[in-house]
């Protein structure tokens, strides 16, 4: 994993201008020009117009996002994602595959139907990159989404890939749909699938290849050959190969690229127990025990498990993810079902050579339900709520982007509003999911969050009841010394709230007063079935994990800069 | 587990980085075959020492071979990459040989896919049974403390992966469906994409 790779594959891509190698300074995170050389500039002349605003509004002129008159703008810190209460959330899917993966069976308008009777707004499609996939598959899936998108016109279906990340696991890449779309997504494989690496003999460390790759489609926005374009890293303990600089570097190279990662992996019916019909395989397919001569050796054995059908970087408090945020940066969580093959499904792979024909065909069907099959249809059990101002491809990866995402599974909460404020002591607006808000020193913080639960049965069958939800803390201690780092053991439950029955919504509160440190909060919510001593979710056991008697929500960060 | 100060070590480098188990047993056995020695114990380490982590053979024979260098060159041809003796310095040993046998000397890493007792043992077996009848020193549980009453299914073929770890031979386990406990690696985990591009 050093990084003595010797630069010589081919560039398949205009390259031909300045990369922009700023590295990130203020706003290195939810601000898509952040790194832009232009932002300098255009952050001077906004801070500018901030004060003479401010200055005419008077010190009473609490407009929203520009502070409380001169004084205040003076040492205000910043905000993003600002609250406003009416933000609606969107449901969707970011890891979906077809019949153009070598190990998938169904037509797009399958997972379309399935996905929209399970409520998805949106829609990623991401068959396997591959040589054949990238020579074939593109071009024999690109009419098929189109005529898809025309028929189901209110429902957002995103053409992506699930990229071999070189020297490490697979990843959603995603675009919305435009003039370039089909190009971009073609160059990026040819030039940068881990499997068309291999193909081509790239052998070695690879890991700069991910980084390059990243930059590419950072400058296909920068270029205006897409709007915007968003990587998430999937499954990512599966294998143990995504090692902790891995992750750090592949956000840092292309922070409005890189944002997150599945915190919940797909595959979840596959921990349903054999003496209940099930595969009896681990959820999320995670049964191995770190076989690979490439995986990051210190990550412990229990990595290679889920916890509460989440993967080990999120579920573990003041683990991998949580060291993320404590350096102030973002990196947001989803949950998907990487839908290949359905539990009960009737039907089998087509016959054709996927090689040859970028696809095994039509799937065929055998009239019994298949009890091997390991996964769920799109948003029949998992799904990722993003918050958006607008219905719209580009307005939802934007949320994407900004962090105002929600991960639930089997329905375990239907909506969540969460306002981060300072009402005295710093910005009364305060921030919602993803943002970041500010308090002066010694001031205080209050959390409000309002919960929305189910008012209906899952596609289980079952109406889940929340038990909880914990309100989680942590320091902001910046950057890591260590790009390895994988643990935050100043994070901690600040504060556990129960959830009683018989209402449509609760509303919870709490305040962090005399705060002298810059922190970030999260929240977790869980049907209570499957706890620790500390409330901590179960590593689940494989061949004995019903997903439906183990429901968790994870809702992303709001970071409070202490001034 | 300690070894006899007489123990007969071997280092190998296979050339390929993922080799199955079968296939590595197979082609020990194969070479040590009429040799006068048999392999007790067979590990395989990682070796991250180049930036493409390699896959290391460690190798505990019953003794020496009639002719050691004739059989470690049929060896290192089975396993298309060198086999060297521990306690060798040369400079020229490849990284994953050496590895493997400094992590085998020390006893502070290495995947046993052989071990003493290991042929013995199937289906359904107490913890405590497994320490005494096998090499496995002591079994130790992700997510829950097993008592030595406690039962391991290690499946029809008893299938036993322990990894040396401070110097003992340990193997882990978790909680299974039925109340038993499953070795934490098993024989069939889920290969993921089969079939696909890479
Ligand atoms: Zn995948
Ligand atoms: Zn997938």
């Amino acid at each position: 994993m050093s990084h003595d790779h010797h630069h010589d594959h081919p560039h398949h891509h205009d390259h031909d201008h300045s990369h922009g190698e700023v590295s990130g300074v203020e706003g290195t995170w939810a601000d898509p020009q952040a790194d832009d050389p232009l932002s300098v500039s255009r952050r001077a002349f906004l801070v500018t117009t901030a004060v003479v605003a401010g200055a005419a509004a008077g010190l009473g002129g609490a407009v929203s996002g520009v502070g409380q008159g001169v004084a205040a703008a003076a040492g205000a810190g910043t905000t993003t994602n600002a609250w406003t209460g009416r933000t609606r959330y969107y449901a969707g899917d970011h890891h979906i595959h077809t019949k153009y993966s070598p190990d998938a069976q169904y037509d797009v308008a399958t997972q379309v139907i399935k996905g929209r009777q399970y409520g998805l707004d949106w829609m990623v499609i991401t068959d396997h990159g591959g040589v054949a996939h990238q020579k074939l598959s593109i071009d024999k899936i690109t009419p098929e989404i189109e005529k898809v998108r025309r028929q189901y016109a209110g429902t957002m279906i995103y053409q992506g890939l699930e990229w071999n990340i070189p020297g490490a696991e697979h990843a959603t890449v995603m675009l919305p749909p435009g003039n370039a779309t089909v190009d971009i997504l073609k160059a990026f494989e040819a030039g940068y699938d881990g499997s068309a690496l291999a193909a081509k003999g790239v052998t070695g460390n690879v890991e700069p290849y991910a980084i390059e790759a990243l930059k590419y489609l950072d400058n296909q926005v920068r270029n205006r050959r897409t709007e915007i374009a968003l990587m998430f890293a999937n499954h990512p303990s599966r294998q143990g190969i995504d090692s902790p600089h891995e992750l750090r570097n592949w956000r840092d190279a292309a922070p409005s690229v890189a944002v997150g990662m599945e915190g919940a992996p797909g595959h979840q019916a596959a921990g349903i127990p054999v003496s209940q019909g099930g595969p009896g395989s681990g959820r999320g397919y995670y049964d191995n025990a770190g076989a690979r001569a490439d995986r990051f050796l210190p990550y412990p054995p229990e990595s290679y498990r889920t916890f509460g059908g989440f993967d080990w970087m999120t579920a573990t408090l003041g683990g991998l993810w949580d060291s993320l945020l404590a350096e102030g940066k973002p990196w947001w969580v989803t949950a998907t079902s990487d839908s290949h093959r359905v539990f009960r499904d009737t039907r089998v792979q087509g016959p054709l050579d996927f090689n040859t024909n970028g696809t095994k065909g039509d799937a065929v069907d055998t009239g019994r339900p298949i009890t091997q099959y390991g996964d769920f249809w799109p948003g029949q059990y998992s799904s990722t709520l993003v918050g958006s101002d607008s219905r719209s491809y580009v307005g939802i990866m934007q949320g994407l982007q900004a962090g105002k995402v929600v991960a639930v599974h089997g329905r375990i909460i239907e909506g969540l509003d969460v306002r981060v404020r300072s009402a005295k002591d710093g910005d009364p607006q305060g921030a919602t999911l993803g943002g970041r808000t500010w308090v002066r020193r010694g001031g205080s913080v209050t959390v409000t969050i309002t919960v929305k639960v189910a008012g209906g049965a899952n596609a289980n069958g079952d109406v889940p009841k929340l038990a909880k939800v914990d309100l989680i803390s942590g320091p902001i201690t910046g950057e890591a010394s260590d790009r390895d780092r994988f643990t935050a053991p100043e994070t901690t439950v600040a504060k556990t709230f129960e959830v009683g029955r018989g209402r449509a919504q609760w509303t919870f509160e709490h305040t962090f007063t005399n705060v002298e440190r810059s922190f970030y909060v999260r929240l977790r919510g869980s049907d209570g079935n499957q706890l620790d001593s500390n409330g901590n979710p179960l590593m689940d056991v494989v061949g004995d994990a019903n997903p439906w008697e183990d429901l968790w929500f994870y809702a992303n960060p709001v970071f409070v800069d202490a001034i | 587990m300690t070894a006899s100060l007489t123990a007969v070590w071997w280092g190998g480098a296979p050339a390929a980085d993922r080799v199955a188990d079968a296939h590595l047993l197979a082609a020990v056995d194969e070479a040590l075959a009429g040799s006068g020695a048999a392999a007790e114990l067979v590990c395989t380490h990682v070796d991250g020492s180049a930036p493409a982590p390699r896959v290391g053979v460690s190798i505990r024979l019953t003794g020496e071979p009639a002719d050691p260098a004739a059989t470690r060159s049929v060896l290192a041809r089975a396993l298309a990459g060198p086999v060297v003796a521990g306690g060798t310095h040369d400079a020229d040993v490849a990284g994953p040989a050496r590895t493997a046998l400094v992590e085998a000397a020390a006893g502070d890493a290495g995947r046993a896919v052989r071990f003493p007792g290991s042929a013995s043992v199937t289906g359904r077996v107490p913890v405590a049974d497994l320490i005494a009848a096998t090499a496995i020193e002591q079994v130790v549980g992700i997510g829950v403390e097993p008592a030595g009453t406690d039962v391991v299914d290690t499946g029809p073929n008893g299938f036993l992966r322990p990894r040396f770890s401070g110097g003992r031979l340990t193997l882990l386990v978790e909680r299974a469906a039925g109340g038993v406990l499953q070795p934490f690696e098993i024989e069939d985990p889920h290969q993921c994409c089969e079939g696909g591009g890479h």
